[in-house]
């Protein structure tokens, strides 16, 4: 009996780990959990409505996918289509970034093989929950490579739940930023390994990390041009050292073999003027290695000194003359316009206002920061400020990272996304040292110098060495005060991101759903009602005029032929159609007959203003016989009596507003009341001459949201018309108006 | 807003050679006369109002301006004046940026500085070459990013507005999403960037200082400031969007 207690008590000590694994324990742990919060907490809309693909972009990335699942890489990679851009086809494989298709066939293929019977679409929704779940592990590593595992274990948590990467990645997003992001992520991981460590394992490692960005986002230039900058400042305060020379090197020129291997890349890496950077700092590395060289073998340092300084001055001269050259000749092409616009704000209002109309590209007021942000905008400045105090090659990087990033998601509402991971990564650095420094000082048992430390509430300070304190109680409750405030800090950022996850970002934008009059919950498919009519009801060979908004899920859901769509690579071909939707019906027809088509699709929104600006100014871009001025009354868009003469008849108005002036839409107020303009509306008894309404879709409620993140689909929503033109066909498809309840 | 209307009353007059009398540039000072305004109707300003020759009520006959399309200044007046009378105002001729005084002062001065800034270069003591500069300046990024200052510049956003209802009123704030003003972002950027400074004079200037009693004073008045300037930040972030933020409880439980 005496032994029983002793081997009880010994059996107990047998399972009391050691502080290392207990401390493994504990971070394994909470690396599983973060994964699967982070996965979770993007399947708002899935478990809300169903699994399905959202918005517009998707269902282009979507189709391609189902096509690499039938027909194989080959005829993929090789793959014209003939189906959009009626008649002009688009070369699919040559103009696309296949990374995205190519890694969801190879997990439904991987998923098969073990016998899942999944369909395709499941995996494209589920893909971008996935990858952001690998990305906090990459995050996790990265935090370890800057700062320590500590700093590692907060960026994960952070950046699992932050709304800036969110609203990319929800389930349903099926677009390249999910991907793009953890390979963004680990590409500069993996190249800040190879700097600290020099080996060359790792910069291959990275230049294959490059090339998986490169197929899968066109935002790989970022990387490339970040990388030199990185390496020109560490050259420029004198840290070069081998490792540096090995891990550039290395990932350069085989990242850049490897980059052309993408077709819609190609030579760009040797053309472009936007990767000339990467060229450059490339020779100026050779540069340097033989500098190193040369200053070994010589033992002079005056004679080295003189030749230093021919040597600088001759390369810069070189490469200045080979850069002026090549600019010259024309072989070096300048900087596109869609990233010069981040170089000059200014531009693509003036010059370019495809570019400038998208929502996603204006200026960021600093409420969508904070809205993306929340508390991480105070823990920033903290972290830049530690890393600034030890400064090494990798917290270098990141302070590079972070304020490039944040200076272009200034510029341009979508690059948010860009900057998330280093906002995440500084602030965690922040939170981690400074709770280390609470922490340390609760459990420390009376030793003769301490160190005090202060924290604010609202942001985090680091400790500051304070001699001889005797009033050590007060401390250690101050310390607990502060963990206390730091811990409510966090809880509040989770529920911010939280709700901004739910309400903001988790919208399909393809089934819209609104409160009624009782509070139940009303849904509207009308999309989808919509090309599943076109998709059964029309003949196979039919072709389908829209604005260019709709034009993926036309291909993908009703499977027709669409003249213009997404991809907007034709400017005029979509000015083409701005100018029948703006012209009256007689000199529409013609344009409709020419383009051979059968069906015109309309989606009759309430949210005026933004599009229609769009198809005016990019049809009377081209055309000069649109001029916007004829639209407007006093500078305004109206469509009440007071409009102008040519808004009230052209194509789209009258489409539009077919047989809508024998509507009552609301209570008291005239039949024809537009509730979305407030108006009623001018032009009540449209005739259409050439074409028929063939099919109108169900609904008439409204509902509007006033987030950013709906605004650039809810806006472009405006008016398409969809006539059928051919014959007797009319259809006319009136989707749903969207206005406040 | 009048300096650019003087622009294009100017490139008017220089395009056309001041051989073209169709069109006159003139502009009202509402304290000299009172009674033109109330002639024009003018409710609010910036005003701007473009008289047809076949006008006979000037309230109701001329055509206004309208307030949005003030974002492009120049460009948009010569626009409106275009499209209203049919006459081309020609390409717009803005002035340079600095004057040739201000340039040639400039030069002058960088010449003058050139030989002793390359002095301490090769000395290495330059301003460069301290870690706080640059992180002044990192400091400085930030703070133009996150303040909205991009905004600002491309949309060219003024600092203030007028209260509608009530002209005496200056509005700094912009009640909506997505849009905000002049002064609007210099004052949340600031409100961040005390957060951190407070940071930093704690963790250096503070050490230096004996006084124990001071010491925790100034640590206490740290806490504070930063726990009102989030708060304020929170404050003014909820009121300008509009959203209720709220965590999801289980419905069991209310």
């Amino acid at each position: 009996m005496a032994t029983m207690p002793a081997s009880a008590s010994d059996l107990l000590k047998s399972f009391k780990l050691k502080t290392k694994q207990q401390e493994l324990l504990i971070r394994v742990s909470i690396l599983c959990l973060v994964y699967i919060l982070a996965f979770i907490t993007r399947l708002f809309s899935v478990l809300r409505y169903e699994s399905m693909i959202h918005e517009f972009d998707p269902y282009f990335n979507y189709r391609t996918t189902l096509y690499l699942t039938e027909n194989g890489f080959y005829d993929f990679w090789n793959w014209f289509d003939y189906e959009s851009w009626y008649p002009l086809g688009r070369i699919v494989g040559g103009t696309l970034y296949p990374g995205l298709m190519v890694t969801a066939v190879l997990i439904y293929r991987i998923l098969r093989f073990l016998r899942f019977a999944v369909h395709i679409r499941e995996v494209c929704v589920l893909t971008a929950p996935f990858f952001a779940s690998n990305t906090t592990l990459v995050a996790y590593f990265f935090g370890k490579e800057i700062w320590d595992s500590g700093a590692g274990l907060v960026a994960a948590i952070l950046i699992a739940v932050c709304p800036g990467y969110i609203s990319r990645s929800v389930a349903g997003s099926y677009d390249n930023e999910g991907v793009a992001i953890f390979a963004l992520l680990f590409t500069f991981y993996l190249f800040v390994k190879a700097v600290n460590t020099g080996s060359l394992a790792w910069s291959l490692a990275s230049a294959f990390g490059y090339f998986y960005m490169v197929s899968a986002w066109g935002g790989y230039v970022f990387i490339i041009n970040l990388i030199p900058l990185y390496v020109l400042v560490l050259l420029i305060t004198g840290r070069y050292s081998m490792r540096l020379y090995v891990a550039y090197n290395c990932m350069y020129i085989l990242g850049m073999l490897l980059a052309m291997q993408i077709r819609f890349v190609g030579f760009q890496h040797v053309q472009s003027g936007e990767h000339m950077a990467a060229m450059g700092v490339f020779f100026l590395m050779q540069v340097f290695y033989f500098l190193d060289w040369v200053k070994h073998m010589l033992s002079d340092t005056k004679l080295f000194q003189a030749f230093l300084r021919i040597t600088v001055t001759s390369a810069v001269a070189v490469g200045g003359i080979a850069l002026g050259l090549g600019m010259v000749s024309g072989y070096i092409s300048p900087w596109t316009g869609r990233f010069y616009s981040l170089l000059d704000p200014t531009y693509a209002k003036d010059h370019i206002p495809i570019i400038a109309s998208v929502s996603e590209h204006q200026p960021t007021a600093w409420s969508s920061f904070m809205f993306d942000f929340h508390i991480l905008l105070f823990l920033f400045p903290a972290g830049l400020y530690f890393c600034f105090k030890r400064l090494s090659d990798a917290t270098i990087f990141i302070v590079m990272y972070g304020l490039t990033s944040m200076y272009f998601a200034g510029v341009m509402v979508r690059l948010i996304l860009v900057a998330t991971p280093a906002v995440c990564l500084i602030s965690a650095i922040a939170v981690s040292a400074t709770v280390k420094n609470l922490t340390v000082l609760l459990r420390s048992k009376n030793k003769v110098v301490q160190t005090g430390s202060t924290k604010g509430s609202g942001g985090s300070k680091s400790s500051s060495k304070a001699l001889l304190d005797q009033s050590q109680p007060f401390q250690k409750n101050g310390a607990i005060a502060l963990l206390f405030g730091a811990f409510y800090l966090l809880s509040r950022y989770a529920t911010h991101c939280t709700w901004v996850t739910s309400e903001a970002y988790s919208s399909p934008s393809i089934v819209l759903a609104a409160r009624g009059a009782h509070g139940n919950r009303v849904i509207f498919d009308d999309y989808r009602e919509a090309y599943f009519w076109l998709r059964q009801n029309t003949p196979q060979d039919a072709k389908v005029m829209s604005w260019w908004d709709y034009g993926y899920q036309i291909t993908a859901m009703g499977n027709r032929t669409v003249i213009v769509d997404n991809n907007t690579w034709n400017n005029t071909h979509i000015a083409t159609v701005g100018r029948a939707m703006s012209s009256y019906e007689d000199e529409a027809i013609e344009i409709i007959r020419s383009l051979d088509v059968d069906y015109v699709l309309v989606v009759f929104g309430g949210v005026t203003g933004y599009s229609s600006d769009d198809i005016n100014k990019i049809g009377g871009g081209v055309f000069p016989v649109i001029k916007e001025p004829d639209y407007l009354v006093n500078g305004e868009y109206r469509v009440d009596k007071g409009a102008a003469p040519k808004m009230l008849n052209c194509l789209m108005y009258k489409l539009c507003y077919y047989r809508f002036g024998e509507m009552m839409t609301e209570y008291g107020k005239p039949p024809g009341y537009d509730r979305a303009r407030g108006v009623e509306i001018g032009n009540k008894d449209v005739k259409l001459e050439h074409l028929e309404e063939a099919f109108t879709t169900s609904n008439w409620i409204n509902l509007r949201k006033d987030n950013a993140s709906f605004q650039w689909c809810l806006s472009l929503g405006i008016v398409d018309l969809a006539l059928a033109t051919n014959q007797n066909f009319l259809e006319t498809e009136l989707l749903t108006l969207f206005q406040a309840t | 807003l009048r300096r650019e209307f003087e622009i294009v009353a100017s490139s008017f007059i220089t395009n056309h050679n001041s051989s073209n009398t169709k069109l006159f540039f003139g502009d009202i000072e509402f304290r000299e006369s009172q009674s033109s305004f109330q002639l024009f109707g003018v409710n609010s300003l910036p005003h701007v109002r473009l008289v047809g020759p076949t006008a006979k009520s000037l309230k109701y006959d001329s055509d206004v301006m309208d307030q949005g399309d003030f974002s492009r200044l120049a460009e948009s007046m010569a626009e409106f004046v275009e499209s209203r009378t049919k006459l081309t105002v020609g390409p717009i001729h803005h002035p340079p940026v600095l004057s040739k005084m201000q340039l040639g002062l400039i030069t002058a001065l960088l010449l003058l500085c050139l030989p002793l800034v390359a002095k301490r270069i090769f000395a290495g003591e330059t301003l460069l070459h301290d870690p706080k500069i640059w992180l002044s300046g990192a400091v400085f990024v930030y703070f133009f990013s996150v303040s909205g200052a991009m905004h600002n510049i491309i949309r060219k956003m003024p600092m203030f507005l007028v209260d509608r209802n009530d002209p005496n009123k200056l509005v700094f704030f912009y009640q909506g999403s997505g849009m905000q003003l002049g002064a609007e972002g210099f004052a949340v950027g600031f409100l961040y960037t005390v957060v951190g400074l407070l940071l930093a004079v704690v963790t250096h200037v503070l050490v230096y200082v004996k006084d124990a009693t001071a010491k925790r004073l100034a640590m206490l008045f740290t806490l504070l400031v930063s726990f009102w300037a989030v708060k304020k930040v929170i404050l003014l972030d909820n009121w300008k969007t509009g959203y209720g933020i709220h965590g999801f409880w289980p419905s069991s439980w209310n």
